[in-house]
């Protein structure tokens, strides 16, 4: 009798602790597949963060890039107005009068705008406009051209850039 | 400080016209932050180009044929040209009509408001506008601007608040003469008498000390 208690105990026993331990094995799967779910999150956020890292350096480059490059274009242009006065001389100014119908169709071309009124005599007469102003002001609307040329440039790479950077 | 010797040689005027403008421009450079040499070239020059080295500081408007055309080609037909020739009224009222906060021809603002002062200011919007930041009621009384105490004060007032003085500082001539000739920076025109302005511009650096 006190065989068959002592028999049905150990079973008794061996079921609690099998439980025990089931319960056990099941808290260290879950901890596991949470673990496992934080890591993916994070490499996750690892790889966001390298690429918001990369295109951040990428913009920095492309911005550095596009300021040095416009720097350049400024100075060039300035460097070549400086020059008109050697090139284009008094005596030049004095040979050559600009008609004020170059005036109108340059105008007009500069600024995106339709040629107002049509031709007549007048446009055959001296404008007053000196041929070094004309090449003054001709080169720096070259300059300005090369600048938002080079801004434009700046802004695609930089676009290029971002794309790249995507996933 | 400017000295009437250093005045005569940037206009090249007469010493007396240029001891008559010295006092004047003096306290409205100061007072209008026109206070480096570079500045103060730049503004000189183009004060000179606009008054004729300060000699016109009110716009006749009264022109021959072809000087008509010349100066307002946009805005006076050939056809049109002879009804305006030596008609300063009627020509004032015809090109500056409805512009700068003038009325329209009618109004009688465009003859009203023409150029004065020694920056040649045109325009009832202009004239208010300089008006309020000298303490001067110029758009009640537009012919005070002649006066070289008022017209010199309103030159640097337009000269700052158009942001001039940082264009300066750039020594960017073709900008600032566009702003003063063609209303703004951004255009691509060739603004009236850009050969002269940047030869004046050359003249009062040197006569300034400014190394180019």
């Amino acid at each position: 009798m006190n065989r068959a208690i002592f028999l049905l105990a150990l079973v008794l026993a061996t079921l609690g602790l099998a439980t025990c331990q089931q319960q056990r094995i099941s808290a260290a799967r879950a901890g596991e597949v949470r673990a496992t779910q934080e890591l993916r999150a994070a490499l996750v956020a690892h790889s966001d963060t390298k690429q918001q890292l990369l295109a951040a350096l990428s913009a920095t480059t492309v911005v550095t890039k596009y300021v040095d490059r416009v720097q350049l274009v400024r100075e060039r242009g300035a460097t070549v107005i400086k020059e008109i006065p050697v090139y284009v001389t008094p005596t030049a100014d004095a040979a050559c009068a600009i008609p004020a119908g170059f005036v109108r169709v340059h105008n007009a071309a500069a600024e995106g705008t339709p040629l107002g009124g049509a031709a007549g005599d007048a446009d055959a007469a001296p404008s007053g406009v000196a041929l070094s102003a004309v090449a003054e002001v001709t080169a720096a609307n070259y300059g300005t051209c090369h600048e938002l040329a080079a801004q434009v440039e700046g802004l695609q790479d930089y676009i290029r850039g971002q794309r790249e950077a995507q996933p | 400080m400017l000295t009437a010797p250093q005045l005569a040689q940037i206009m090249q005027c007469p010493l007396t016209r240029a001891q008559r403008w010295v006092g004047p421009l003096n306290p409205a450079m100061k007072r209008f932050s026109i206070t480096t040499p570079v500045r103060a070239a730049h503004f000189l020059a183009q004060v000179g180009h606009e008054s004729l080295s300060l000699s016109r500081v009110e716009e006749s408007l009264s022109y021959s044929r072809d000087r008509l055309l010349e100066v307002f080609s946009s805005r006076v037909t050939e056809k049109d040209a002879d009804t305006y020739v030596r008609q300063p009224i009627k020509l004032g009222n015809h090109v500056y009509a409805s512009r700068n906060g003038n009325g329209n021809e009618a109004s009688g603002d465009g003859y009203l408001f023409r150029g004065r002062g020694p920056m040649q200011h045109t325009g009832r919007g202009n004239y208010r506008r300089v008006g309020q930041l000298i303490g001067e009621p110029l758009e009640d009384q537009p012919a005070l601007l002649i006066a070289p105490e008022v017209g010199a004060m309103a030159a640097a007032a337009y000269w700052q608040d158009a942001g001039l003085n940082g264009y300066a500082d750039a020594r960017d001539v073709l900008a600032i003469s566009r702003i003063i000739n063609l209303g703004r920076a951004t255009s691509r025109a060739i603004p009236n008498g850009m050969a002269d302005r940047t030869a004046r511009t050359r003249r009062a650096l040197e006569a300034l000390g400014v190394r180019s």
